[in-house]
């Protein structure tokens, strides 16, 4: 469905976009990670004809986009980072508007339009104007324009930014939706990696400009090693407590935290006993486990957290 | 262009929601032409523009027609001699209607009359040449001069018109061609007879204009001015919101983009310029001249300002920035153009510069109309402005293509 070869943006001297490349195949959800100005948004924004590429070659749906960016726009269907919509017209008119921008008129327009409301469930609620309307709902809205075409390509940046946990379980559902039911490919972008997990079946990390590392979920999480990590909250860790737990088997390194001992372990299933038993008498008010995951696969190949 | 026209429909129905802004396109210029033409009324109106000063320096002489080839020379006698700077004074200048506005005195000395002009005691000085009758019967050009304070344009106008509207009856008449190539005969000695004293000079039809008529077009241009920088805000507002990225991202070109938001700054001040138009009309009875020319004046406005919006569009770089600035020019542009104290106030400088302002040209056309000067002196504002909108579009269209 989109190919992306060697993509290159400059700005002035800088470069934002070093050379990426990537494909996303028909029906897949691709999650494309990154922290704030790692160059998603830019590769977004060339993907989808708003920047002209210093170097590169993108195809969408077997069309050369930067030849033929009007065929290309036509089976992209892109929701932008911003809530994009009139604020004092109603979430019916925008859509209206939105769907008049690709063409549609008439009857078409009115049951897409309809349908698009369907989809983010706010039939009822679409004669309001967007500026009386929470967060969330815009953020909705700000989708469903972006479904009235029925592209075959949804590519979405950052679209929960901002909102409250609902909506955002809400969007999240709508694309999944989208992307499991209706086969929709979809590119999703985000820093928040809980989202791409949930979402994506492969996923590219970006970092300064850089695809440091793309491939399955699977894949890319094993880019940081099969360590866990397991946090033992203690009311006051001392080098004694961090000494007896390092001579546990299978423990590799013990950190001292402010109220918790870190412990970085091979195989917590066979671990965790014998380091439960070292750690008897230490008091201990709770134990968190945390698997390898995209946030760590990032710590471990940038040396940064994503939200830093 | 279905898309242009989409766009540029959403720009006017968007505005027309924004109660905000409709206070500040609709009833506020409406309070002001009430508050402004009330309260000058009394000094600019005096029941009419008082009686101007004219001086008449007629140097002409009684002159006949020449004698076509053959005519026998007894038919000389029997034409009659013609005066016609003495018909422009007395049958146009002193006829009913003119002396309405125009307290006329004639004079011998040219240059004694052109002081008085220069001392402000006298708005023109019309001098007729010697010749001038001389000339017109034997088919070569002749002119009258007009000598008018500079200060004074609008009623130098109204002298001028009459003035052209005389000298253009009495030579497109063609009074000595009527004898050549003729059998010189009875019947061309009474053609001639009965032709000249149906040479009429129409009145110009010039009216005073009052302080309600004046102020009118004057703030209807000043708010004008403002809603097409306020447009070139709202411009940057979608810039910033991501609304013309995403029109960018459907199919649809920069080209329709930017035609489309164009075309809906025009949409936008012409509605409102048709609104207050119509709004004057009912509410104080404003006679805004012929409704054709005066909405030809306001498209060719509308063009220019939204030209002028668009431009500001592409110039600035966030609303922020168009703020302040924008706010102040629209200012230097109502002072200038006169729309908040009547340009003949103003020093000769001023009055230069600002012909540099679309809103002069325009509020001189509305004058103009209101006056019934007629479609003559349409033609001057409507290409400046209809230039002023052109350029200014373009040079806004492009920068905004850069963005």
């Amino acid at each position: 469905m989109l190919q992306v070869k060697n993509l290159v943006k400059r700005f002035g001297d800088k470069e934002a976009v070093r050379s990426i490349s990537f494909e996303v195949k028909q029906g897949e959800s691709f999650g494309l990670l990154g922290p704030n100005g790692a160059g998603k948004s830019t590769t977004i924004s060339m993907i989808c004809g708003l920047l002209q590429p210093n170097g590169g070659e993108i195809h969408v749906a077997g069309i050369d986009a930067l030849k033929n960016t009007a065929a290309a726009k036509k089976v992209m269907g892109v929701v932008p980072q911003d809530i994009a919509l009139y604020p004092t017209l109603s979430a019916r008119e925008n859509l209206n508007f939105w769907g008049a921008m690709y063409g549609l008129s008439g009857r078409e327009l009115g049951a897409r339009v309809a349908e698009a409301l369907e989809i983010v469930g706010l039939t009822d609620r679409q004669k309001d104007r967007i500026d009386t309307y929470s967060g969330g709902m815009k953020r909705r809205i700000n989708i469903a324009a972006s479904l009235l075409h029925k592209p075959q390509l949804l590519i979405m940046d950052e679209p929960t930014v901002g909102i409250d946990p609902q909506s955002r379980n809400n969007i999240l559902e709508t694309v999944r939706t989208l992307n499991q039911e209706k086969q929709m490919t979809v590119i999703y972008t985000s820093h928040y990696m809980e989202e791409v997990e949930y979402l994506c079946t492969r996923v590219g990390i970006i970092d300064h400009g850089r695809l440091i590392a793309q491939g399955t979920l699977a894949d890319v999480r094993r880019l940081a090693g099969e360590e866990t990590t397991i946090r033992l909250r203690i009311a006051k860790a001392t080098e004694q407590m961090a000494a007896a737990l390092k001579a546990v088997p299978g423990v590799k390194t013990v950190r001292i935290e402010e109220h918790a001992l870190s412990i970085l372990v091979g195989n917590s299933a066979e671990t965790l006993a014998p380091l439960m038993a070292a750690a008897g008498s230490f008091k201990i008010q709770g134990v968190e486990i945390e698997e390898p995951n995209l946030e760590s696969v990032f710590l471990h190949l940038t040396g940064r957290a994503l939200r830093d | 262009m279905r898309k242009v026209l989409i766009i540029a429909w959403s720009a006017l129905s968007r505005l027309f929601r924004d109660k905000k802004a409709l206070i500040v396109l609709l009833l506020m210029p409406m309070v002001l032409i009430g508050i402004l033409g009330s309260a000058l009324g009394s000094m600019m109106d005096g029941g009419g523009i008082n009686p101007f000063a004219v001086v008449i320096v007629n140097a002409d002489q009684d002159a006949k027609p020449a004698l076509p080839p053959g005519a026998p020379a007894s038919m000389l006698e029997q034409l009659p001699a013609t005066n016609l700077g003495k018909l422009l004074a007395d049958e146009v200048l002193l006829s009913d209607d003119v002396k309405e506005i125009i307290n006329l005195t004639t004079a011998t000395d040219l240059e004694a009359a052109k002081a008085t002009v220069a001392e402000g005691k006298t708005v023109s000085v019309i001098y007729v040449p010697a010749t001038f009758s001389a000339d017109v019967l034997s088919g070569k050009a002749a002119n009258i001069d007009v000598y008018s304070d500079p200060g004074q344009e609008t009623l130098a106008n109204i002298v001028e018109q009459i003035v052209r509207a005389f000298t253009e009856q009495v030579t497109t008449s063609n009074l000595a061609a009527r004898l050549i190539g003729h059998e010189a005969s009875q019947q061309i000695v009474e053609e001639i007879n009965a032709g000249l004293p149906t040479i009429t000079v129409a009145s110009s039809g010039a009216k005073p204009v009052k302080a309600i008529q004046y102020y009118a077009a004057a703030m209807a241009i000043m708010f004008m001015v403002m809603t097409a920088f306020n447009r070139a805000k709202d411009i940057l507002q979608e810039q910033h919101d991501g609304t013309l990225s995403r029109i960018l991202i459907s199919p649809t070109s920069k080209a329709t983009l930017i035609a489309g938001q164009v075309l809906g700054n025009m949409g936008v001040l012409l509605a409102q310029f048709v609104i207050l138009m119509i709004g004057t009309r009912l509410l104080y009875k404003v006679d805004w001249g012929a409704w054709g020319p005066a909405l030809l004046l306001g498209i060719a406005f509308s063009l220019a300002a939204a030209g002028i919006g668009t431009a500001a569009a592409g110039i600035f770089k966030d609303p922020r920035a168009a703020d302040g600035a924008t706010g102040t020019i629209g200012m230097i542009f109502a002072a200038l153009s006169g729309s908040m104290f009547p340009i003949f106030l103003f020093p000769d400088g001023l009055k230069l510069v600002a012909k540099f302002v679309p809103n002069y040209w325009a509020l001189q056309g509305f004058l103009d109309q209101m006056s019934g000067l007629g479609i003559s002196y349409l033609w001057t504002p409507v290409a400046v402005l209809s230039a002023i909108g052109v350029v200014t579009a373009g040079v806004g269209a492009w920068r905004l293509a850069s963005k």
